[in-house]
């Protein structure tokens, strides 16, 4: 009887003994001071060594706190490796931190190493604990990603951090740029009858006397630009989108979100009216011909708000007017519908829009019957576009205007 | 004195729901999702919840054995059917049966840790504590599991919710269509390894002779509830991870973890990948808890113990040293629960113990009218 009370007071005091010992500290421990914070990165393949180059900036969190401008937050880093793995490892040749990948928001490719194919370079960023497939991925057009990263922001310290608002915007208020990290960009190569889309970014080399360099404290002489996509026929880039094929992108598959709409006034052919795009949906039928071809329908809805005209209009006293702008909006969206379609069908041949994922869901059977030969049915694939655009509001000022004082 | 041994012994029908309910919530969340979607199909989640829906047959068949036999556990009944020695035999096979549960559970945790949060800690820290945390709590007895599972069960529950839904704006319903439209054979392996993990419910039935009250009626309720809830769980859990992953649901290897980290909700709810380790982690441990107090629960009804909690300890070795061994490394281990694996093995030993059992019971009962028609 007494030794079934001592024993578990003995089993007790052993298991606190042990928790007090393993619950102390942590096996795996790493201090923040002991780790860079990769806070942007690059990739290039350099095809003379045939090795990866990597490029990371990583967090100098001392002197984000400072208010002296000069001090970048950051530090550049590169190493280079057979393997991206490798070469993330050697960064700690330069430096002891090791470099944590966790809060890193951007990955850029330069454009060789996009057209020699992504998976090489970005398994690590898949496969890896430390890295997220919420990064988001761009492609510098002409360059690579190491002389991207080179460029300083003047607005926002933090490269990496002015990327992704930087694309946030181009894609909610102009849908002209591509808002997509690696998940996404994943999703598309991985699915049948859809090609991938990355952002797209440039240098841009400012000339003496420029205002935008003016408006920081230092000489500034390069930009970046963001806009436009870099297209991909699985994971190799095939060419570039210009921002608003961007935009005829986003209207067939029913995703512009905002931006704005230029349109010839349709009274007066040299002045122009901007709209501002609301909303927009968009319906995709496909259809069986007679000789076993396919057609596709799209119908497209978009609501947009007067947002200038160069002339004075009233839309309350002619109505006729507002008409009429609505019929040079469905015609300027289905231009740039059609300015996309004909440059992925003609020139990229890549399937960007998902006309394909889209056949599938809606005729799995049609779909089964064509998904092999489907780069090529896409290429001839005849789409017929309709586009119903209104207009919900004219502004704060309805009918200001010269002639209406007079 | 005696009164306080009982009340040990004591599980109430909603406690031993939370507790079965649990055992389901970790292999919703851990893995699940990637083995139905191995062959990536958007329908992976209809055989999934269909799947498990079937396991309502054979558990309410056990469940009206259990009952008109008076209460007695998977290996009292065995024992009463077809004798001390061949119901001895099936109180073994069931112990290795619940102890492989145990210790491949404990193996999910450690991919789980060593994976995707601290990958050069030895996996064995893991398996150590996961284990004496479990051995702890079953050799209290089923009443405290019991109790423990509520309080669990009332915290893991909300939070399964939570990782499900705040990924809704990441989530694409496409990625589920076009609906009904895959091949049978790939709906009926998503039916199978679900269905063979829902009838792990059966280990429910080693705690009979500890549930009050047991009638008819509580004992359908707490099985029927548990395969109805455990279709849910399994048909949410892989119609979530395929509507945001879609094709790429077939090669995470952590799922649910990659769903939480697509949290993003307004820029202020984000990185919330706590959510599932805490979950893996309070459901895991309790049905280690379980699966061991069932083993030495087998054990000590075969061998004519009083009790098992002395085995507990024994056993919590064992299934550490077995979780080493099972499998190699994580590839291993997903391979291990793929349909024609776990699924035929699983369900083999399952069902053949309710078709056993109930087989049992009816000759059981024709004998002894017999006897009484002659008497």
């Amino acid at each position: 009887m007494r030794r079934r009370r001592v024993l578990p007071q003995v089993a007790a005091f052993v298991l606190l003994i042990v928790l007090a010992l393993l619950l102390a500290g942590c096996w795996n421990r790493r201090d923040i001071d002991t780790l860079a914070i990769v806070t942007a990165a690059g990739v290039d393949f350099d095809e003379q060594t045939n090795e990866i180059k990597l490029t990371v900036h990583a967090l100098r969190a001392e002197v984000l706190g400072e208010t002296a401008p000069d001090l970048r937050p950051y530090v550049q880093r590169q190493s280079t490796g057979r393997t991206v793995f490798e070469a993330v490892r050697n960064t700690i040749q330069q430096s002891p931190a090791r470099m944590f990948w966790a809060h890193n928001p951007v990955i850029v490719v330069g454009e060789q190493t996009a057209r020699n194919g992504l998976m090489p370079v970005m398994d690590y960023f898949i496969r890896d604990g430390e890295t997220r497939l919420d990064v988001l991925l761009l492609v510098a057009r002409g360059t690579t990603a190491n002389e991207v990263l080179k460029v300083d922001y003047g607005v926002e310290r933090l490269p990496g951090i002015a990327v992704v608002d930087h694309l946030r915007s181009a894609r909610q208020s102009l849908s002209t740029g591509v808002f997509s990290d690696l998940n996404d960009f994943l999703i598309r190569w991985e699915s049948p009858g859809i090609q991938p889309l990355a952002a797209r970014i440039e240098r841009v080399v400012l000339q003496p006397g420029d205002p935008s360099g003016q408006l920081t404290h230092e000489e500034r002489i390069q930009d970046v630009y963001i806009g436009g996509a870099a297209a991909f026929i699985d994971d190799r880039l095939v060419g570039w989108l210009e921002p608003l094929e961007v935009r005829g992108v986003y209207w067939l598959r029913g995703e512009t979100r905002g931006g704005i709409l230029v349109v010839p006034d349709p009274w007066q052919a040299d002045r122009n009216i901007g709209l501002e795009l609301s909303r927009s949906s968009s319906r995709v039928e496909f259809s069986e011909t007679e000789t076993g071809g396919i057609t596709c329908k799209v119908r497209i809805s978009s609501t947009a708000y007067l947002g200038d005209a160069m002339v004075f209009r009233d839309p309350l006293s002619m109505e006729h007017f507002v008409t009429a702008v609505q019929t040079a909006m469905e015609a300027e969206i289905e231009n740039e519908v059609r300015t996309a379609l004909d440059r992925c069908q003609q020139e990229l041949g890549s399937d960007v829009f998902g006309l394909g994922a889209m056949l599938s869901r809606k005729n799995p059977a049609l779909w089964v019957r064509v998904k092999d030969n489907w780069p090529a049915v896409f290429a001839a694939l005849d789409v017929e576009v309709e586009v119903k655009g209104r207009i919900l509001r004219a502004g704060s000022n309805i009918r200001y205007g010269p002639g209406l004082v007079r | 004195m005696e009164a306080a041994k009982r009340s040990v012994l004591v599980i109430n029908p909603f406690q031993l729901t939370a507790l079965l309910w649990l055992s389901r919530i970790e292999t919703a969340s851990v893995f699940l999702p990637s083995v139905t979607t191995v062959d990536y199909a958007p329908d992976t989640w209809i055989g999934a919840g269909i799947g498990s829906l079937l396991a309502i047959v054979p558990l309410w068949v056990m469940g009206r054995v259990a009952v008109a036999s008076g209460g007695l556990c998977l290996v009292g009944m065995a024992q009463k059917f077809y004798g001390r020695v061949l119901g001895g035999a099936v109180g073994i096979f069931l112990a290795q049966f619940f102890l492989l549960c145990g210790a491949c559970t404990i193996r999910h945790v450690v991919e789980v840790y060593t994976g995707i949060i601290t990958p050069e800690t030895p996996g064995l820290v893991y398996s150590a504590i996961v284990a004496g945390v479990a051995v702890v709590a079953a050799a209290a007895g089923a009443t405290i599991l019991g109790r423990t599972a509520v309080m669990v069960f009332a915290t893991v529950v909300p939070l399964l919710l939570l990782t499900l839904i705040l990924p809704l704006n990441r989530m694409n319903p496409g990625h589920l269509m076009p609906f009904m439209h895959s091949h049978l054979g790939v709906l009926a392996q998503a039916g199978l390894i679900s269905f063979s993990f829902t009838m792990q419910g059966i280990v429910g039935f080693m705690l009979m002779p500890s549930l009050r009250p047991r009638t008819t009626k509580e004992v359908d309720a707490i099985f029927l509830t548990y395969a109805v809830a455990s279709s849910i769980m399994m048909a949410a859990a892989a119609a979530s991870i395929t509507a945001a992953f879609g094709p790429l649901s077939a090669s995470l290897t952590f799922p649910v973890f990659s769903l939480a980290q697509r949290i993003q909700i307004a820029g202020i709810i984000e990185r919330m990948e706590i959510l599932p380790v805490f979950l893996w982690t309070a459901s895991d441990i309790l049905r280690v808890a379980l699966m061991l107090w069932a083993a030495a629960a087998c054990l000590a009804k075969t061998f004519g113990l009083e009790h098992g909690r002395r085995l507990v300890l024994p056993l919590g070795f064992v299934s550490v040293v077995l979780t080493a061994f099972i499998v190699t490394n994580v590839f291993e281990m997903l391979g291990f629960y793929t349909w024609d694996l776990w699924g035929v093995y699983g369900t083999v030993v399952q069902v053949g113990t309710v078709l056993l059992l109930s087989t049992g019971y009816l000759l059981a009962r024709k004998g002894s009218a017999r006897r009484r028609r002659h008497a």
